[in-house]
């Protein structure tokens, strides 16, 4: 598999430093599998100190940005598969409303992320937010590029069907 | 018809190889549904990546991070310093070594200098026996009656006394005075040997062959 993204540009950044860089991006990537304001700030703290103790094990042939989206994701699915993580429980009142010009049809794509399933959401955040190639997702999520190709189809379709109603 | 949806979202996502990127225009030009499905996906694509960039949220900042996380990253920047620490240590072992290989080879030297040195001041404690001083003396004194010279005491055995005496006072013999009791026993065994000559060669020597010529 190329490592496109996972290219280590021998950055020496203090964890303060990670925090401040990628925090930001850790938080939406949590939210965009756990749907939940709370369990992703939640989300970042745990992947900063589990980055903190397992620093040893750094990849040297990986990004720092990729390392902890690597953790993120474990952490997110093991948190989802732990506690029973019920999407039903979503408040939408964690959401702030100031990123939205079109306050309707924002609520509802809102809403159309929220019902897709975890594993289709992760990818569209991949893709679209950060703007990763199908390599570059496929070595976070494990997954083969032609299954990433797949996958982000049928989140697609998936997410027209809900944002049409036909869900 | 033949749709191409899957084709769609891979051009989306410029993904699509350009060879099938005609193909897919071509068909797009004829077929409605697609031209929907893609405008349909780039519109997702806008919205998703809209809603993202758009959340607002307050993060604690970085000190909030629980504290045994910074001694985690104060452990590593600690130890680099513990293998220096530990390779200087080696250095100076190694030094401490070759130090104490130097002292020992200093102290040998100079117990060979020394030993030299006491070879040198103190040559005269190999003096010669007391009973070979005496023969000395007495083969002397014997010379000394046939030469008519009785009542003088031997020069070998006074040379002895005096090295003996100076040895005593001075607690060491020097070098000149045990050069002149070598000198000494190097006279008497000249004495000796002539001696020996004199006592082979006497008057019956002589006679014996005139007995013999008789």
């Amino acid at each position: 598999m190329n490592k496109i993204i996972l290219q280590n540009k021998k950055e020496n950044i203090s964890l303060s430093g990670l925090y401040e860089k990628y925090s930001e991006d850790i938080f939406k990537y949590s939210f965009s599998i756990l749907k939940d304001m709370e369990e992703a700030k939640d989300a970042v703290q745990e992947v900063f100190v589990r980055y903190a103790k397992s620093e040893d094990s750094f990849r040297n042939d990986c990004s720092y940005k990729s390392w902890l989206l690597i953790i993120t994701r474990n952490y997110c699915f093991n948190r989802i598969k732990n506690k029973n993580y019920n999407s039903e429980d979503i408040d939408g009142d964690d959401f702030n409303e100031s990123y939205s010009p079109d306050y309707d049809m924002q609520i509802s794509l809102k809403e159309a992320l929220m019902k897709l399933p975890e594993e289709y959401n992760e990818l569209i955040y991949l893709k679209e937010y950060e703007g990763f190639s199908y390599k570059e997702i496929a070595e976070i999520t494990k997954l083969s590029p032609e299954n990433v190709k797949i996958k982000l189809f049928r989140a697609r379709q998936e997410l027209r069907k809900i944002l049409k109603g036909d869900n | 018809m033949k749709h191409y949806e899957l084709e769609i979202s891979q051009f989306a996502d410029n993904e699509l190889p350009a060879g099938e990127q005609k193909e897919l225009f071509a068909h797009l030009i004829d077929c409605e549904e697609c031209r929907g499905t893609l405008s349909d996906f780039m519109g997702m694509k806008k919205e998703a990546r809209a809603f993202y960039e758009n959340i607002d949220v307050e993060l604690n900042p970085a000190i909030a991070l629980p504290a045994n996380a910074e001694r985690g990253k104060e452990k590593k920047v600690y130890k680099p310093l513990f293998y220096f620490a530990a390779a200087a240590s080696i250095v100076l072992g190694l030094l401490f070594l070759l130090k104490q290989s130097d002292i020992n080879r200093l102290e040998s030297r100079y117990d060979s200098l020394k030993a030299k040195y006491n070879e040198v001041v103190f040559a005269g404690e190999n003096l010669p026996q007391k009973e070979y001083i005496h023969e000395a003396a007495k083969k002397e004194n014997s010379l000394n009656v046939k030469k008519g010279m009785h009542e003088s005491k031997p020069t070998a055995l006074k040379n002895y006394h005096s090295v003996k005496q100076n040895k005593k006072n001075t607690g060491k013999v020097s070098a000149v005075n045990l050069a002149v009791v070598q000198k000494n026993e190097s006279q008497y065994q000249l004495q000796k040997s002539r001696q020996i000559q004199v006592v082979q060669v006497t008057k019956n020597d002589f006679l014996t062959p005139q007995i013999i010529g008789n």
